[in-house]
């Protein structure tokens, strides 16, 4: 993989997390499952990469651990988007839908 | 950003926690995984089986999560530090040289900067010491430095100037503290506006005010050392009253005290123990209009400048005030030095320059031994080296990176250079200590030399810099090699040639940086011969030296008020009578060979006098010096006498008659005055004939001084003496003439002893105490030693540069032997096969010593060409000798040859003896 294709894998995951994590807090398979539906299939997440992006973006406080005990008893870590990481996540969208329609346009040119 | 650092923390704190979180999170990960399949409809264990290789190496993804935060970077370094030293304590004898040699380095170093910092770089303790400057009166055509100047001038400067905020005025004086035990103190006159300029409040109490300026009020402000030694630090000391005795003429009156100043405070030197106001100068009224008279002119003065103003600015904005104030106010007295001061900075005026560009140069010279210690390292790292790139190579081979590796070696090094420097830091507080002892009575702020946290730092960031500059080369030569390579050849490896080169190069370093040190310590080291070859002129061997503050003369006595006669002369009779049987009892003490008065064995400060010869021109101010003397001094001392005769004490007979006699007619020729006054005896110099007499016999003739004023006082010329040097030997003798002696209040006793003159100290003391009751003792040392004092500077200079020369010349040695050393090892395997083919031992000695010596000699030659440069420094410095003095390159050349060709033997004469067969068979 080069580099500037992880990059873009890398930001786009930290999108997706979010995104998915906009509406409830969830597990780590949660998301992974959500962003699957999400995009039908598309993105099918590595989960050694899931877990690094859920730790770099802890260190940045764009989400938050939440330690829930689930009906079983079973202690389980849950992930919440924080205020920044939404407004990282408004951020991104726009630039996202900003670049798509320019890459739409180079094409279609 | 902060919960990084957070999470990093926590990380580090709670290992075992964290790990375990990072297990159940995966854990869950998988069951839920699991959970999903078996929705799907898989079996248990078939959906288990499913979710652990999708999500691929369990261990391979914690180890990436573990290894991401900054905390891991930072205990992979705390591993490479353990390991550090580890390796080190396994290599004792390795470890044991570079530690001595990086702890010289950098101990030299910190010491140097701890003088560096404490004499230029410390700020003086005022309040924004930067814009504190002295102004100068002075008159460099005839020599004058520092030259005082009078009140009214400094009114003048004071409401004419811009760039300064503000003056103030100081004059120290000698005064005697009147409570037992007496002591003869210094003390300062000063204006009130001084305490407010220099920004230094005080510690107790207040400091003088305006108000009691004005008043002539005798309010005293002491100095903490004052405070502590006579007063034991009593905080109910203000009010009480100080009982004080001025040395001059008009006694300082008794004083209050109002204030006591912190411990930190001094001004204008450490010496000066109490302030009191200017106006209560006995002449203030008097003088305070006067610009012109010379004993009108004798107030120091310091500025503040203004907060933009610069030192240049107001150096010309003052040149223009003075050459206004000479157009306004024209000089009636000829040896006025004019209105145009000299600003000189506070701290420079403290430290002087001569001081300061000493210190750099030698700041610059021990900067070269920590070079030299880092090449040494270097080079040692890279012979080790290459012992350990099999293991290096390995490691590579196992997945680590170059840079990991370098990280390592470059750990490694720090490690070594933190242990060196921590070493070097004692060093250093050792030889501050000592240095501080040494010189901090006669070098300016060398008492306050010690180890504080800006040395450390400087000797943490001189550890850091010299771990980078040895670790670096060796770290990249090291670990510049294929690891193929090695493994497949084994412990061999056949890029030496490459590293010979480097270590090579290091060594030339080593040697030229070692000549430059060498030649310049032998200069300095020639230049203190010749120096104290100079005969001053006079015995300076075993005399005792006493300098004593006279008591007061007594008091006349109503008798002699009401007979009118002249009391001064009777005074001055009785005190002379006194003196001469003193000298009479010392020189008939045991092991006491002669005995003399004299106002100071050593010159001292600006030769202010003007004589005028009848018949010759004007001798100006600034080319003369004269001293008063007790007849017995020449015998004592041994100056020769040229032509004439000594004087004797009928001339003190003579010399009081003159003063106290009648005044002479001033209608006649200055020639017709000298012919008919009374004229007081004196003795010359060489110097003085050479100078005013061009080679003719002077005995007899007379001068003169103050010529044109109504007291125009004769002298005669009785004898010529042999010139004593009593200033700095560099400098050519003072023309001088020697008055009898007739002390008011500071004299010098000399007892020149058969024995040790120290041990006459205790009897002589008794004796001026019986003699002279009330006499304060300042200080009892040897003529040797107050002329010592002299070449304090120079010696220190000197010991210094010969200790970084030798430094030098010790490790450059070390580190030739250990290259040649390292370098046969290598090429055993190689002799061996020379030896077996036919080569004789001393084939393999001579190729040795000439391999080795080859650096050295390359080494030498740059650091001849570049200290042909560098000594261009130290001309300054030099007494008696040239730059290019050839026996000290001489010297030199053959020093460090000499120690080379060791360096190198020892290990030749190993190889020499190689064993072929044992050779051959180690690989």
């Amino acid at each position: 993989m080069t580099d500037a294709s992880t990059d873009v894998i890398q930001g786009t995951l930290d999108m997706l997390v979010l995104k998915s994590l906009s509406l409830e807090p969830m597990h780590g398979f949660g998301i992974a499952q959500r962003i699957e539906q999400i995009s039908r299939g598309v993105f099918k997440v590595n989960p050694g990469s899931l877990m690094l992006a859920f730790q770099r973006m802890e260190r940045d406080s764009l989400i938050e651990p939440e330690w829930r005990t689930s009906d079983k008893g079973r202690r389980a870590k849950y992930y919440r988007i924080t205020a920044k990481g939404r407004r990282h996540l408004e951020r991104e969208t726009r630039d996202w839908d900003r670049r798509a329609t320019a890459i739409a346009r180079l094409l279609e040119a | 950003m902060l919960r990084a650092i957070a999470l990093g923390l926590r990380r580090l704190v709670s290992r075992k926690h964290v790990d375990r979180e990072l297990d159940d999170e995966v854990q869950q990960y998988i069951e839920h995984a699991t959970e999903a399949h078996v929705k799907a409809g898989l079996s248990r264990a078939d959906a288990e089986r499913a979710a652990r290789l999708e999500f691929g190496g369990v261990e391979n993804v914690k180890d990436q999560i573990r290894s991401a935060g900054w905390d891991a970077a930072l205990s992979t370094i705390w591993q490479d530090v353990r390991f550090g030293m580890r390796t080190l304590r396994r290599n004792p004898a390795f470890t044991a040289v570079t530690l001595a040699t990086i702890a010289i380095g950098i101990g030299a170093n910190t010491a140097m900067f701890s003088v560096v910092r404490a004499v230029m770089l410390r700020p003086l303790p005022y309040a924004k010491p930067e814009q504190l400057a002295l102004l100068w009166s002075d008159d460099p055509a005839r020599g004058l430095h520092e030259g005082l100047t009078a009140y009214q001038t400094v009114v003048d400067w004071r409401t004419s100037s811009r760039s300064f905020s503000d003056m103030a005025i100081f004059s120290t004086t000698s005064a005697t503290l009147m409570d037992e035990p007496r002591e003869r103190l210094t003390a300062a006159y000063v204006s009130a506006n001084l305490f407010p300029l220099l920004g230094v409040p005080p510690v107790l109490g207040r400091v003088i005010t305006q108000r009691e300026q004005d008043d002539r009020v005798a309010s005293v402000v002491l100095s903490y050392a004052l405070w502590q030694r006579r007063f034991g630090g009593d905080s109910s000391v203000i009010g009480k009253a100080l009982e004080l005795d001025d040395a001059d003429k008009g006694g300082l009156p008794a004083a209050t005290i109002v204030g006591v100043m912190p411990e930190s405070f001094a001004f204008p030197d450490k010496l000066t123990q109490f302030w009191v106001p200017a106006t209560l100068y006995w002449r203030w009224e008097r003088e305070r209009t006067e610009r012109f008279i010379v004993w009108a002119r004798r107030w120091g003065v310091v500025g503040r400048l203004a907060p933009a103003a610069s030192l240049a600015a107001a150096q010309r904005e003052l040149n223009a005030i003075g050459s206004r104030l000479g157009a306004e106010y024209p000089a009636t007295v000829p040896d006025f030095p004019g209105y145009v001061p000299r600003i000189v900075g506070l701290l420079e005026q403290v430290t002087g320059h001569e001081l300061q560009s000493t210190l750099w140069l030698l700041f610059g010279a021990v900067g070269f031994v920590l070079l030299i210690a880092c090449a040494n390292v270097a080079n040692l790292l890279l012979a080790r080296g290459t012992i350990r790139q099999h293991e290096l190579a390995t490691r590579r081979a196992l997945g680590a990176t170059r840079g990991r590796l370098i990280r390592q070696l470059i750990v490694e090094s720090l490690v070594l250079s933190a242990a060196g420097g921590a070493l070097g830091i004692a060093l250093a507080a050792v030889a501050s200590r000592a240095l501080g002892a040494a010189a901090g009575p006669y070098l300016p702020r060398f008492d306050e030399l010690r180890v504080d946290a800006a040395v450390v730092l400087f000797a943490a960031l001189a550890a850091i810099a010299t771990g980078l500059a040895f670790g670096a080369i060796p770290a990249l030569r090291v670990t510049s090699v294929s690891p193929n390579a090695v493994l497949k050849e084994g412990a061999r490896s056949g890029r030496s040639l490459r590293r010979r080169r480097t270590s090579g190069s290091l060594v030339v370093a080593e040697c030229s940086l070692a000549v430059v040190l060498l030649i310049g310590a032998g200069l300095l080291l020639r230049s203190l011969a010749r120096l104290n070859a100079v005969d001053p002129g006079f015995r300076t061997a075993g005399v005792l030296s006493v300098r004593l503050a006279l008591p007061r003369e007594r008091p006349p006595t109503p008798t002699e008020e009401r007979g009118r006669v002249d009391i001064g002369q009777i005074i001055a009779t009785e005190r002379e009578v006194v003196l001469s049987g003193l000298l009479e009892q010392i020189g008939a003490a045991p092991g006491v060979a002669g005995a003399a008065f004299a106002d100071d064995i050593l010159v001292r400060g600006e030769a202010d006098e003007s004589i005028t010869i009848p018949g010759r021109p004007q001798v100006p101010a600034g080319q003369l010096y004269t001293s008063s003397v007790s007849p017995e001094l020449f015998a004592t001392l041994g100056v020769p006498l040229r032509s004439g005769r000594l004087l004797t004490r009928a001339d003190v007979a003579l010399k009081i008659r003159a003063l106290w006699g009648g005044l002479p007619n001033h209608r006649l020729t200055l020639a017709e005055l000298g012919r008919v006054s009374l004229a007081e005896p004196v003795v010359v110099n060489e110097a003085f004939v050479r100078r005013f007499f061009a080679g003719d016999d002077p005995v007899g003739k007379r001068f003169c001084i103050d010529p044109t004023g109504p007291k125009t006082y004769w002298y005669e010329i009785v004898g010529v003496v042999g010139d004593m040097r009593r200033q700095a030997l560099e400098r050519q003798p003072i023309p001088e003439y020697f008055q009898t002696f007739l002390p008011r209040s500071n004299a010098e006793l000399l007892v020149r002893a058969r024995g040790d003159p120290l041990a006459l100290a205790a009897s002589v003391r008794r004796l001026v105490a019986a003699a002279l009751p009330g006499t304060i003792v300042l200080e009892v040392s040897t003529v040797d030693r107050r002329m010592g004092a002299l070449t304090v500077q120079r010696r220190l200079q000197t010991a210094l540069l010969t200790v970084f020369a030798s430094l030098a010349l010790v490790l450059a040695a070390i580190g030739i032997y250990g290259i040649v050393h390292y370098s046969v090892a290598e090429r055993w395997h190689e002799l061996g096969v020379r030896v077996a083919l036919g080569a004789a031992p001393r084939d393999v000695l001579a190729d040795v010593i000439r391999r080795g010596m080859t650096p050295p000699v390359v080494g030498m030659a740059i650091g001849l060409i570049a200290s042909a440069g560098v000594s261009r420094l130290m001309t300054s410095l030099l007494f008696g000798i040239e730059r290019s003095d050839p026996v000290t390159i001489a010297a030199t050349v053959l020093g460090l040859a000499g120690i080379a060709l060791i360096a190198c033997y020892l290990p030749a004469r190993r190889a020499s003896r190689v064993d072929p067969i044992i050779a051959l068979r180690s690989e």
